[in-house]
């Protein structure tokens, strides 16, 4: 009789459960759909969600700060080509929406009207 | 331990993102492959990101601008970058974006054109036309020490640099300068 069955014979005779197998490790396979479809910590997701919106600004700040030369009327734009042209895949024309509109600096006139003087 | 968080949607809409993942980089290989014509124009403009510098340049390219000078009536370098304001000292700038692009397309290099005639005389001495000319820069060779990027003046190019693109009409440039029209030429007098 080998060792491994005595020992076996001798935990059936006490009484105990015999322990536990460790698991095998986990293939590569499932390692990858762990990392895809396995549940995150919730704080990297938080964290994301304040980062990207922060670095899209940051790479937007440029233009924003220009906004009526980038998206206004002040600014040039490539005016509507014919045809079937690969650089301009979609034309969108001088009239903008009133959202985007408001970004337009137009300069604001005040008229000062003559006050009598009783 | 933080809580786990939960992905986008349910399980099926995650495998319908899988889908549109797969369909895109789908896109982007026919895209260089063999371009397919009944994708929508803005899908594909989002789909040519691959095989974009296929070849080294020998040389760099830069565009710039010169103008007519009614008073003196002269053509000069004019500095474009106060009227393009978006990144106004490098490439990525409206103006050099717009003529690589649009170089040989003659209404956008007239639409160039009353833009900046129009905006030069706003702020400066009036302008009546414009010249749009390329300068080939060499790279040299690998190895070499290249001196920083300095924008040089347009007189500090030689000749054989230049290529024109665009010149104003003549006839448009008298006319914004309120100049008298040539008068015809006659037979040559024997």
């Amino acid at each position: 009789m080998g060792r491994q069955a005595r020992e076996k014979r001798d935990r059936r005779a006490r009484g105990e459960v015999a322990p536990a197998r460790p698991a095998p490790p986990p293939t590569w396979t499932e390692q990858a759909a762990a990392w895809l479809w396995n549940p995150q910590p919730i704080a990297r997701l938080v964290a994301i969600r304040i980062l990207v919106p922060l670095a899209i600004l940051g790479f937007m700040s440029s233009r924003l700060i220009h906004a009526d030369d980038w998206i206004g009327r002040s600014g040039f734009h490539v005016p509507a080509l014919p045809g079937d042209d690969y650089r301009q895949p979609l034309y969108v024309p001088d009239e903008l929406p009133p959202v985007v509109a408001l970004l337009e600096q137009e300069p604001v006139v005040v008229v000062h009207a003559p006050v009598a003087i009783a | 331990m933080t809580a786990p968080a939960q992905g986008p949607g349910s399980p099926s809409f995650r495998r319908a993102l899988v889908v549109v993942a797969a369909v895109y980089l789908a896109g982007v290989f026919f895209e260089v492959a063999a371009p397919l014509p009944f994708v929508p124009r803005p899908l594909r403009y989002l789909m040519q990101v691959a095989k974009l510098f296929p070849h080294a340049l020998d040389s760099t390219t830069e565009y710039r601008a010169e103008a007519y000078y009614c008073d003196e009536s002269v053509y000069r370098e004019i500095d474009v970058r106060p009227f393009f304001p978006i990144r106004a000292n490098d490439k990525e700038n409206r103006f050099e974006r717009a003529l690589f692009f649009y170089h040989h397309q003659p209404k956008v290099l007239r639409a160039l054109d009353d833009y900046l005639v129009t905006s030069a005389n706003r702020t400066g001495p009036p302008v009546g036309g414009v010249v749009f000319l390329s300068l080939r820069i060499p790279v040299p060779p690998p190895g070499q020490v290249k001196e920083p990027y300095r924008r040089k003046p347009l007189v500090e190019y030689p000749p054989e640099a230049r290529k024109v693109w665009y010149a104003t009409p003549s006839a448009l440039r008298r006319e914004r300068c309120h100049e008298q029209p040539e008068a015809p030429r006659g037979p040559p007098s024997p």
